[in-house]
């Protein structure tokens, strides 16, 4: 006689737990997926935000009075730049950015300016306003070129270049701006790749032109929003 | 039936979208080699040139004259041409009168560009090329050609404000071969120093004209 199966009947569990446990875990899934989801999509939010409200940005140190005829002046009294044609790369450079931009409608070139400042005799010397006037201008913008230099320690390839900024009122000869005396300080510092050290006359002079280039839209930053990113400088 | 119909549309989907792909590289390629053959328009850099005189001045150092004697009067010759025909320049003075004159005058370099252009005829601009470097491999390294001609490009406006003082000016340089591992062997110094000449002197004109410029150029 074959034993008799031992069958017994299982004691179900009571449905009153089982079912909260349930209801427990589903609840932490849920959870879960809703605290992940905002995790996954952070990239897309951050996406999303910079399309929205535009990449950070500074605003511009003054803002010009479109309708004034407005001129520039480069100073390099000091002798800072080692070539003067130099002077007029940075003037060619604020220029087109000022004009690219529409800050001013009527600009006079700084060959004007450099022709009447160039008049000067150490007896006679030629105020910013006389200049202004002398070229028909109701707004000057002088820079001064204070340093330029394409490295501090003749060794490591760091070309940096400061400029002072103040803009005149030509009718009054009153500072517009800034209120600091010595004028807006802006430096320049051109970022370098390693191995892109000039080795050649040639290619000096084209590191001196880029930074040339870079100094004047740097200096016309100034006067326009600009994105972070390309920012040529730190006020 | 309806799936079917539903399977029939995906396979013709797959059959398209396979279709479609290869088509797509064939479009870039062709796109890849149009732009390789193709050309673009280049504005000149200066424009002071229209309706005045000029007079090609080139000034190489005393060590690549005595290397190369006959590149200056080359490039000369080259860039004087080339403005000639691509300019609308009032006049000039030919290439050899100016070399003729430098030349004869070896003091010029101390003349001031105003006395400089008056003894040119009285021409209105002065395109001084200077010449620094020029070079075919590299210094100590006679195995292996790696040319080089750098220098700059400037104006002088002699009828203007400034007439000592350049109106523009920028550095210039190009190289050949265009890739490493040339010798001796392969071709000779002379065709290095030929190219440069004719690259260098093709960039400089290049800047006063407006011109179509391969995609491909590789200086």
């Amino acid at each position: 006689m074959p034993s008799p199966i031992d069958v017994r009947v299982h004691e179900a569990c009571p449905r009153g737990p089982r079912s909260g446990v349930r209801v427990v875990r589903a609840g932490l899934c849920v959870a879960l997926v809703l605290l992940a989801l905002p995790l996954a999509s952070c990239n897309i939010v951050g996406a999303g935000y910079v399309l929205l409200h535009g990449p950070p940005t500074i605003p511009p140190e003054y803002t010009l009075d479109k309708t004034r005829t407005t001129a520039l002046l480069i100073d390099d009294r000091s002798g800072v730049l080692p070539r003067r044609i130099l002077t007029q790369q940075i003037a060619q450079s604020v220029e087109s950015a000022l004009l690219d931009k529409k800050l001013v409608d009527d600009l006079i070139s700084s060959r004007a300016t450099r022709m009447i400042a160039s008049q000067e005799q150490h007896d006679k010397p030629i105020s910013l306003q006389q200049i202004a006037r002398g070229v028909g201008a109701d707004v000057l913008i002088d820079v001064t070129i204070d340093a330029f230099s394409l490295s501090p320690d003749g060794q490591t390839f760091a070309p940096t270049s400061t400029a002072r900024v103040k803009v005149f009122d030509a009718e009054t000869g009153e500072r517009l701006w800034p209120e600091q005396r010595e004028g807006f300080t802006r430096t320049i510092r051109m970022p370098t790749q390693q191995g892109s050290a000039p080795t050649s006359r040639t290619e000096l002079l084209e590191a001196q032109r880029t930074l040339a280039s870079w100094t004047g839209i740097g200096v016309a930053q100034l006067f326009y929003k600009r994105e972070r990113t390309d920012d040529k400088g730190r006020g | 039936m309806a799936s079917v119909k539903r399977m029939s549309a995906a396979l013709c989907g797959a059959v398209v979208g396979v279709l479609v792909l290869p088509g797509c590289e064939l479009a870039g390629v062709v796109a890849s080699g149009m732009e390789e053959t193709g050309s673009h328009k280049v504005f000149s850099e200066y424009e002071g040139l229209a309706d005045k005189t000029y007079a090609v001045v080139v000034d190489a150092d005393r060590s690549i004259q005595a290397s190369w004697p006959s590149m200056v009067a080359d490039v000369t010759a080259r860039i004087d041409a080339a403005l000639a025909d691509g300019t609308n320049a009032a006049g000039h003075v030919p290439a050899r009168d100016v070399v003729l004159f430098l030349q004869t005058n070896p003091r010029w370099t101390t003349m001031t560009r105003k006395d400089l252009a008056q003894a040119l005829g009285g021409v209105d601009r002065i395109i001084l090329i200077e010449l620094f470097e020029f070079r075919v491999n590299e210094p100590g390294n006679r195995y292996v050609w790696d040319g080089v001609a750098g220098g700059s490009v400037a104006v002088l406006e002699t009828d203007g404000p400034f007439p000592e003082e350049y109106a523009y000016h920028r550095p210039m340089s190009v190289r050949f071969p265009d890739k490493q591992g040339y010798g001796p062997d392969d071709f000779g110094a002379s065709l290095v120093s030929s190219a440069l000449v004719k690259r260098f002197a093709q960039r400089c004109a290049w800047l006063f004209i407006d011109h179509e410029e391969p995609n491909a150029i590789t200086y």
